[in-house]
């Protein structure tokens, strides 16, 4: 695989282009190479999945964008879509290792649950990558503002490696991130790190202690803000306290629960971004990811080819539309 | 006529009209033993032949040997939540082996079978999985590769079952993704197409431009737009006569090819020149069927020049009009109307295991919008209503059918009109829905273009 393509910024939001299968129904195997624990409360099972495809034709022109994503079949259970949360970087070469990446999955269900029990040098089936990615292109020279909730940061997690890999083609860059209590902050090792590479990190969450813990031990410690990601957002409107924050050349990432980002959407459209420049990552079932299966139509789109990331001028009447 | 040179009919040459033209198209005279003789060639060549039978008291698609298997004399009655099996009453309808409409089989049972197999690993669990990769060995046989399928010819389709595999075409092997094994049964598909020469009371093809003329040489069908566009296609062509009082000719068919490999089957047939009398009477039997429909969609409200609107977009101002609660109130959510539609392709995957869960297999099999579970999304159905799951779905075929494939997706084949178990008539409910409501129009969105 060329490394340069499966991070780089050329990436085209076109999924229509080039697929690697033209049947998409065959999965290809994957070696699970590694497996971090990432959240491990009572009500939240995260972890992440580093995967290595077989070599073979597929594997070595396996090459993905930010917000695409993956069908990963576990024979037995069943096939979930599942967002590319990194390319996997080799520690001491500090390449993108080819036909390897990283997958953050929340175990929720019958086919989650299956995946949260593998064990390292277990193989599952990859079909991908599939959908529209984050529009990396427009977001050269501009200012971004990435909004995550909850899981919503591990889709976002590529933007902001390839972000961190040539800042200085950017803008002012801050990740908004809102979680529910402190204990379910994702990635929340790597907030420095991005802080140090110039990406402003404000976090907020619902409650400073997990309310669905019940009688939890600690103390609160969390002496950040209380309240979700909207508030953050709407910070913005006092040039007092933001004096550089440019609505016209700002591009807005929203990924979490669509309650949440229909919210934010109306936020910064109040705050005078532009609606084209606004962008969310919706999510429907997904039984096939290209088109066949119709599960995940919404309106005239289907997310799956159409989205997942799918911008604010197509996605506002849709949004305002119950039960679509 | 000059015979094009006799090549033996090739599975890889799908009947595509575009490939037709002189001396394509040239209509003969046959008579109905005939039929036998066709069905014989069909089936030296291989083929596994499908037409009408009769089969529970409808008329439905199953595999033929001979013509004495066609419902001859039986006619169809239909109406909303009605189909009644009939016998055509006197002479020389009764004759006939294609009078009648449409049952509640269409082609996508053998193109799209409601079930079938997804290649994958057939062993459950991690590591005991062996995908095999195709990517490793691309000869392989490996059970991934689509099976070969026996190809099937259908005799009997109609002009609206014709626009419907253009549609099915566009959903499953439109570039970039084709569905393979649907491309494999879709290319060896040899179309005897049949002239409707009745309308059932559900029939409103004409008003989707899709019927009741099958289209033809001298009449071509409506091309559905757009780059890539399969024009709708048979490979042979019949219309089945039968004399009046006064005519010359006895019961027969005029037939006619749409491909080359349906005119190296005609030429193998005896056949005759038809007379202008026969060409005459399939005018006007034709014109009879175009004044037998009643039903009819309609077109959005005119707009200030008097032109009829845009139903799509008329219908997506009123996703909030109060009549879609109107029609919850009487739809059961049963489905019947997607599984009988041509042209739904909905489905899901499950993984079926064995008891011990060693061996699985990926099964894909028909779903329906209307299932409450078909939009199950973060632990609960996104459609939980009847009212939110019928409008997904007369909107989805109506309106953003266009903007997902350049086409309707209904062909007015009036299949969900008769097999809707309460009588639901699309045709009427969108003229509720275009009667003036206290809901304020929406903003349409403009239409998108994917192909
Ligand atoms: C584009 C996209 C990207 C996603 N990215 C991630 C990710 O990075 N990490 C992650 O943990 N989850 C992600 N999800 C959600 C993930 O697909 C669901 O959590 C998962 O399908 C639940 O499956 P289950 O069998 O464990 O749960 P069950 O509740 O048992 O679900 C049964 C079936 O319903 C469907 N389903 C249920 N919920 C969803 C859902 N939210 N989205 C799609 N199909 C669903 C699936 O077909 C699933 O097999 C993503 C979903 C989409 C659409
Ligand atoms: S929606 Fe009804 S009338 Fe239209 S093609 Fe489907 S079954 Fe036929
Ligand atoms: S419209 Fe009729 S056939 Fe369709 S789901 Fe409702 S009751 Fe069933
Ligand atoms: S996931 Fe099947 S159509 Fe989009």
């Amino acid at each position: 695989m060329n490394s340069e393509r499966s991070s780089s910024l050329v990436d085209v939001p076109n999924p229509h282009s080039d697929p690697i299968d033209r049947d998409p129904w065959h999965p290809h195997s994957a070696t699970i190479r590694r497996i971090d624990r990432e959240l491990d409360t009572p009500t939240s099972s995260v972890f992440t999945l580093e995967l290595r495809l077989e070599p073979s034709p597929y594997a070595d022109a396996y090459c993905f964008s930010p917000g695409q994503f993956n069908m990963l079949l576990l024979p037995g259970s069943g096939e979930v879509a599942i967002s590319h949360s990194g390319p996997s970087i080799d520690r001491t070469s500090r390449t993108v290792s080819p036909g390897t990446f990283l997958h953050t999955i929340r175990a929720i269900g019958r086919v989650t649950n299956a995946l949260e029990k593998l064990r390292v040098g277990d193989e599952l089936g990859v079909r991908g990558p599939y959908g529209t990615s984050w529009p990396m292109q427009q977001l050269i020279g501009q200012d971004v503002l990435l909004l995550s909730g909850g899981l919503g940061m591990a889709p976002l997690r590529p933007v902001v490696y390839a972000i961190e890999s040539r800042r200085d083609d950017f803008g002012r860059v801050d990740l908004l991130y809102g979680s529910r209590s402190p204990e379910t902050i994702l990635y929340a090792s790597e907030l420095d790190a991005w802080k140090r590479a110039g990406i402003g990190v404000e976090t907020i969450v619902d409650h400073a202690q997990d309310p669905l813990v019940e009688n939890s031990p600690c103390k609160p410690t969390w002496t950040g803000p209380v309240g979700n990601v909207t508030h953050l957002l709407n910070r913005r409107s006092s040039l007092l306290d933001y004096p550089d924050f440019h609505p016209e050349r700002t591009q807005v990432l929203l990924c979490g629960p669509e309650i949440m980002m229909h919210r934010c959407a109306q936020s910064a459209r109040k705050l005078g971004i532009p609606a084209s420049s606004i962008w969310l990552s919706m999510e429907r079932n997904m039984q096939c990811g290209v088109g066949y299966c119709g599960h995940c139509q919404w309106g005239p789109l289907f997310l799956c080819k159409d989205g997942p990331v799918v911008p604010y001028d197509l996605a506002e009447t849709l949004l305002e539309i119950k039960d679509l | 006529m000059t015979a094009p040179p006799s090549k033996p009919p090739s599975i890889d040459s799908p009947g595509m009209l575009h490939d037709a033209g002189p001396p394509y198209g040239t209509p003969r005279w046959i008579a109905p033993s005939q039929l036998q003789s066709l069905i014989d060639i069909l089936r030296i060549e291989n083929y596994r032949v499908l037409a009408p039978t009769l089969d529970q008291h409808a008329i439905v698609y199953d595999e033929i040997t001979s013509i004495g298997q066609l419902p001859k004399g039986y006619s169809d009655s239909q109406a909303p939540a009605v189909y009644q099996l009939t016998q055509t009453p006197s002479a020389p309808e009764n004759q006939k082996l294609f009078h009648f409409n449409l049952g509640p089989h269409s082609p996508k049972q053998f193109l799209f079978p409601p079930n079938s197999i997804l290649p994958g690993p057939q062993k459950a669990g991690p590591q005991k999985a062996d995908f095999n990769d195709a990517d490793s060995n691309q000869s392989s046989d490996s059970s991934h590769e689509p099976q070969l399928v026996q190809p099937m010819a259908i005799l009997g389709l109609r002009a609206c079952e014709l626009a419907a595999i253009a549609i099915q075409d566009r959903v499953l092997m439109s570039p970039p993704f084709i569905d393979s094994q649907y491309a494999l049964r879709r290319k060896s598909l040899f179309v005897i197409a049949v002239q409707c020469t009745t309308a059932a009371s559900t029939c409103f093809c004409h008003s989707m431009n899709t019927g009741p003329e099958l289209p033809g040489p001298e009449l071509p069908g409506p091309e559905l737009p757009g780059p890539d566009a399969n024009p709708i296609t048979y490979d042979l062509a019949l219309t089945e006569l039968v004399p009046s009082n006064h005519s010359q000719f006895t019961h027969g068919f005029l037939i006619q090819a749409g491909s080359r490999r349906g005119q190296v089957i005609l030429d193998q047939l005896p056949s005759e020149e038809p007379t202008p009398e026969i060409l005459e009477a399939k005018k006007q039997t034709i014109e009879a069927v175009h004044k037998k429909i009643q039903r009819a969609m309609p077109s959005g409200p005119s707009n200030i020049d008097g032109q009829p609107g845009d139903l799509r977009d008329a219908l997506l101002a009123r996703l909030n009009h109060p009549h879609w609660q109107n029609v919850a109130d009487r739809c059961l959510s049963c489905a019947n109307c997607t599984m009988v539609c041509p042209t739904c392709f909905c489905s899901s995957v499950d993984e079926v295991s064995d008891l011990l869960n060693e061996s699985s297999i990926r099964q894909r099999h028909w779903d329906s919008c209307f299932n409450p579970d078909f939009s199950h999304t973060s632990g609960a159905p996104v459609r939980n209503t009847v009212r939110s799951r019928y409008r997904q779905w007369l909107t989805h075929k109506l309106a953003t059918w266009f903007d997902q494939f350049d086409s309707s997706g209904c062909v007015g084949c009036g299949r969900c009109i008769t097999w809707c178990p309460v009588g639901i008539d699309l045709t009427q409910e969108v003229a509720k829905l275009l009667e003036p409501s206290d809901a304020p129009l929406l903003n349409v969105p403009p239409r998108l273009h994917h192909r």
